[in-house]
């Protein structure tokens, strides 16, 4: 455990304290102080005690300074007892650099309290923009970039990563590859029933080679993992078990190691606590792992069940072991008797990356669209700094001609600007604090580590460096554009009056135009998810979902175990306000599940993967009723197909015209393979396709069999009810309880929620980018109508002149909507042609419509262009009140 | 600079400080109001305080030698001037002659 105090904070408080015996006496005691805490609290309290500490005093000092209250250097050097507080800075070199800047300071400070309302304006804006770039930020921190807490997690990669492969495979590539230091394997999804704490409660395992605790680097909390062949035919019934696990249901029991843990039925004996916060690259919860059977002789041998995973040699790279998997492929498929389509791709990925997945797109777009709203919130800054900078015009020149030179004003300038952006960076930090929650809600459940996101170091040090760079970019051009052209121009009464010069107000139109251009791309983006949800939300699953709930049930034993269903589904039905209790083994859109091969009866083939694939499913009597699939053709399931009666299927439309194209399927029979074949079943009814993996895919073939045939331990149970499926929760789960008190129940689920989780994805980046996107059009307008607003009071006296000589209030407000029409139009134009580049990115989120649909880009920029013509308009009308009385008696 | 009265809470420190002998510096300072008059201060208020008193003339300051403890950073020592002990004296006397006649209602020894 370190005792050292968090660095940023550290760094912080030593930039703010004057230096000499004060910046050392006071960094020493909260180190001291940091030191004791640490013993006394643990390193967690003690570090957040110290950040606050730290930071409340930073900005305390640093106040001190720019008030000039306390000397820029104080004390004497180490051991020399000489009177403290001599101002000695003009000595050391670079002295003069900081009493000027510290004077800069000084005058910001003092400039901003003369005009709050501009200096308010302006951190709020910067605070928006930060704050929400540092809280996306953080979100990719947490989920894309903090590593694995792993060993050399970098060198840990998925072999393979596409596809699940079997234990052969696993044995293979350790025997045969050499770019792998190691090779190992976990498999997840193996819900298990732990019956011998507080109460029955499923728990997802995961089986695991016996090398992977080791092949991770992964030391244990308590115990060990597992040893070198405790993963053969026959080995010891030895779980691990997880922190949370250990800390919620068995009370942090420190004897826990050598106690039994009855998961499934069988007992198995707990060798190791896995340490805090280990998930398993990317799934999102498990409580157990064990011992995967590396067994010719099991049936995960050669089923498509594991991940394979190993670790990269010393000196051996991702692109030679991406090389030699390939090179190996062939070899495997002659081994193992495949066929050509067999393993034609054997990518090895970072496990990161595989744990990632698709979230990275996402959180990238994302990071992408807040940049945005930050350049906007920018460009608005600088049009303000700009403004505020060609106000002072006359000030500055009276600078000049007094001997400033050029660059010092700049400098002050500049100073101006980065005090500001530092203060709107440190109120977006405050935003980001409460951004990060908004957002960790708003994102997907199933988003790998989100427990893993929060503001810490490098998000800190990310805003830090984000305020800075905003205060440099847009403080620079209107520092520039202010010190620019020569004295007397600034100085003749005319300029003056009129407070502006036309480069300024041309650069603020540069800032205008980009605003709107890049609110267009924003807003073009936010449309096409929007639409894309109305056609998610349109789209037909092909099943029913109102008035259905669904839970888990996990009952271990063979045939005995459907009796039990049997039983539990019969108490559920006969429940006042069920009108159907069925179950499947994987409900569709939320589990994917099995994929077999399928063969006809007489077919002959050398590889399993000359065959038809299709879904696989088990499901109990009254499925198809209950969700509303339509029978086709044939019959349904009946009670009277379970074991010892004739081996039946019922395929969908899509199978059936594979497997039988023009031909009649009912009577033939067919042999589905998976893992170990089935026997030959007869096609017994036709039902139609429904949606099986999202709602934006459809045309999958799927082959269900009849529960009772294929017993498996975890199913789903279906009901339909005839009022609010949630409020049968309670009743159901006494119905259970009162065959077997030791099934736990689980996912419980109403089928419009099941709904509503698959379109999670699309609806965050829905909600998010239309949130950018509206923040993007404010700030956009915002700037419109500030350069109106300024534009009209420079014209005030040439407006005034115009309407002494009779122009019309109507000519006047039509030249200056003109004018802001104009500027937003080509904001509008550029960025739809941008949008045409940028809107790729988000073509794989988009469903129902092309990435470049006319329609919703033709109605936004009209949309963008009404409320840009609003913007304008306010100033307009402001234009049409000038009292040309007071403009002749002005000249 | 003339002195003045100090604040009560100046006087508490420089009490302190006293009573550290030449072992006072921030965080024993701390630690001896707390032990000693059960008053606890933010960090910030007790280092202001320090920096005052020391513009004032009434403390001086050298630091001493580096430790690890510290994260290699020395401590800064204060010690009372003989203005500073003359501030302690006359606030003392000024708070035991307002009280004078008070020490029945004061519950203490006079």
């Amino acid at each position: 455990m370190s005792s050292r105090p968090p660095r940023v904070f550290e760094w912080f408080l030593g930039a703010c304290l004057p230096p000499g015996s004060t910046r050392e006496g006071v960094l020493g005691d909260l180190a001291e102080i940091h030191r004791r805490r640490v013993m006394s609290h643990g390193a967690g309290r003690a570090d957040l005690k110290y950040s606050g500490e730290a930071f409340s005093l930073g900005i305390r000092y640093l106040w001190l300074r720019i008030r000039g209250a306390v000397p820029d250097q104080t004390g004497p050097d180490a051991g020399d007892p000489a009177p403290s507080s001599s101002p000695s800075r003009a000595k050391k070199p670079g002295g003069r650099l900081l009493a000027e800047l510290l004077q800069d300071l000084r005058f910001a400070f003092r400039s901003f309290l003369q005009r709050p309302a501009f200096a308010l304006a302006t951190i709020l804006t910067l605070a928006l923009g930060i704050g929400a770039n540092t809280a996306v930020f953080a979100v990719i921190q947490g989920v894309l970039l903090r590593p694995f807490p792993f060993e050399e997690p970098d060198r840990v990669v998925a072999i393979w990563a596409d596809r699940f492969a079997g234990n052969r495979e696993v044995v293979f590539l350790r025997e045969n590859a050499t770019s792998f230091e190691t090779v190992g394997a976990w498999s997840p999804g193996w819900g298990s029933a732990v019956t011998d704490i507080e109460r029955p409660t499923q728990l997802e395992a995961a089986r695991v080679s016996a090398n992977f605790f080791d092949l991770l680097g992964l030391r244990p909390a308590l115990g060990r993992g597992f040893l070198p062949g405790e993963d053969g035919p026959d080995g010891p019934g030895l779980v691990v078990i997880s922190h949370d696990l250990w800390q919620n249901e068995l009370g942090s029991d420190p004897g826990v190691l050598g106690r039994s843990l009855t998961v499934d039925r069988v007992s198995y004996e707990i060798i190791g606590v896995a340490p805090p916060g280990f998930g398993l690259f990317g799934v999102p919860r498990h409580d157990l792992w064990m011992p995967l059977p590396l067994d010719p002789g099991d049936w995960t041998w050669n089923a498509g069940v594991v991940q394979t995973i190993g670790r990269l040699a010393d000196g051996s790279t991702l692109a030679a072991a991406n090389l030699e998997t390939a090179g190996l492929a062939p070899r495997m498929r002659d081994a193992f008797g495949e066929g050509e389509s067999y393993a034609t791709e054997t990518a090895v990925i970072p496990v990161q990356e595989l744990a990632v997945g698709d979230t990275r797109t996402m959180l990238l777009l994302l990071l992408g669209a807040v940049a945005f709203v930050l350049l906007i919130a920018g460009a608005n800054v600088g049009s303000l700094l700009l403004a505020r900078a060609t106000d002072r015009r006359r000030e500055i020149a009276l600078r000049m001609s007094l001997g400033a030179g050029r660059r010092r004003l700049v400098r002050q300038l500049i100073t101006e600007s980065s005090v500001l952006s530092a203060l709107g960076g440190a109120a977006g930090l405050g935003a980001a604090f409460l951004g990060v929650r908004t957002l960790v809600s708003l994102l997907p459940g199933d988003t790998p580590r989100l427990n893993q996101i929060s503001v810490d170091g490098p998000v800190l040090l990310g805003c830090l460096l984000v305020s800075l760079a905003v205060g440099l970019f847009f403080g620079l051009a209107p520092a520039l554009a202010a010190t620019r052209g020569s004295l007397e121009n600034s100085f003749r009464g005319g300029d003056v009056r009129g407070g502006g010069t036309k480069g300024g107000t041309r650069l603020r139109g540069t800032f205008v135009t980009a605003q709107i251009a890049l609110a267009m791309i924003l807003v073009t983006g936010s449309g096409l998810m929007v639409r894309t949800i109305q056609n998610l939300a349109a789209v037909d699953p092909g099943f029913r979902t109102e008035g259905v709930l669904t839970f888990k049930l996990q009952i271990p034993g063979g045939v005995e175990s459907a009796i039990t269903y049997d039983e539990i589904r019969r108490r559920i039905g006969a429940l006042p306000g069920v009108t159907a209790a069925t179950s499947t083994l994987h409900f569709p859109i939320k589990e994917i599940g099995w994929t077999a091969h399928v063969a006809r009866e007489g077919e002959i083939f050398t590889t399993r993967s000359d065959l038809a694939t299709s879904l696989y499913r088990s499901v109990d009597p009254g499925f198809f009723e209950a969700l509303e699939i339509p029978l086709l053709q044939g019959r349904l399931f009946t009670e009277e197909d379970r074991v010892g009666a004739p081996e039946v299927v019922v395929v969908n439309r899509i199978l059936a015209e594979t497997l039988f194209p023009g031909e009649e399927p009912i009577g033939r029979k067919i042999q589905p393979l998976l893992g170990n074949p089935d026997s030959l079943a007869t096609v017994v009814g036709v039902v139609g396709a429904v949606h099986t993996r999202t709602l934006a895919t459809t045309g999958e073939a799927v082959l269900y069999r009849p529960a009772a045939q294929v017993p498996m331990a975890g199913r789903t149970l279906v009901l339909r009810t005839d009022g609010d499926p949630l409020s049968m929760v309670g009743p159901a789960r006494d119905a259970v309880w009162s065959v077997d008190p030791d099934v736990p129940m689980s996912e419980i689920a109403s089928g419009s929620q099941i709904l509503r989780v698959s379109v999670a994805q699309p609806r965050t980046i829905t909600i998010l980018l239309g949130t950018f996107a509206g923040v993007g059009i404010l700030l956009g307008l915002v700037g419109l109508y500030g350069i109106m607003n300024y534009v009209v009071g420079q014209r005030t006296r040439e407006i005034g002149i115009r309407i002494a000589l009779g122009a019309s209030a109507r000519s006047l407000v039509r030249s200056v909507v003109g004018r802001g029409l104009a500027l937003a139009g080509v904001g509008v134009l550029i960025g739809l042609a941008a949008s045409r580049l940028l809107v790729r990115f988000l073509e794989g989120f988009l469903f129902g419509l092309e990435a470049t649909d006319p329609l919703t880009f033709a109605v936004l920029a009209t949309g963008l262009l009404a409320t840009a013509a609003m913007a304008a308009w306010i100033p307009a009308r402001r234009a049409t009140g000038v009292d040309p009385a007071n403009t002749l008696r002005e000249e | 600079m003339g002195v003045g009265f100090i604040g009560e809470f100046e006087h508490m420190v420089l009490l302190a400080i006293m009573r550290l002998g030449d072992s006072a510096y921030g965080v024993a300072i701390m630690d001896e109001l707390e032990r000693t008059a059960g008053r606890t201060s933010s960090r910030g208020a007790i280092y202001m305080i320090l920096d005052r008193l020391e513009a004032k003339g009434l403390l001086t300051s050298h630091l001493g030698e580096p430790s690890a403890e510290r994260g290699g950073r020395a401590k800064k020592f204060v010690l009372l001037t003989a203005e500073g002990l003359e501030a302690v004296r006359r606030s003392q006397g000024a708070l035991r002659d307002l009280a004078s006649g008070l020490e029945t209602m004061l519950e203490v020894e006079p």
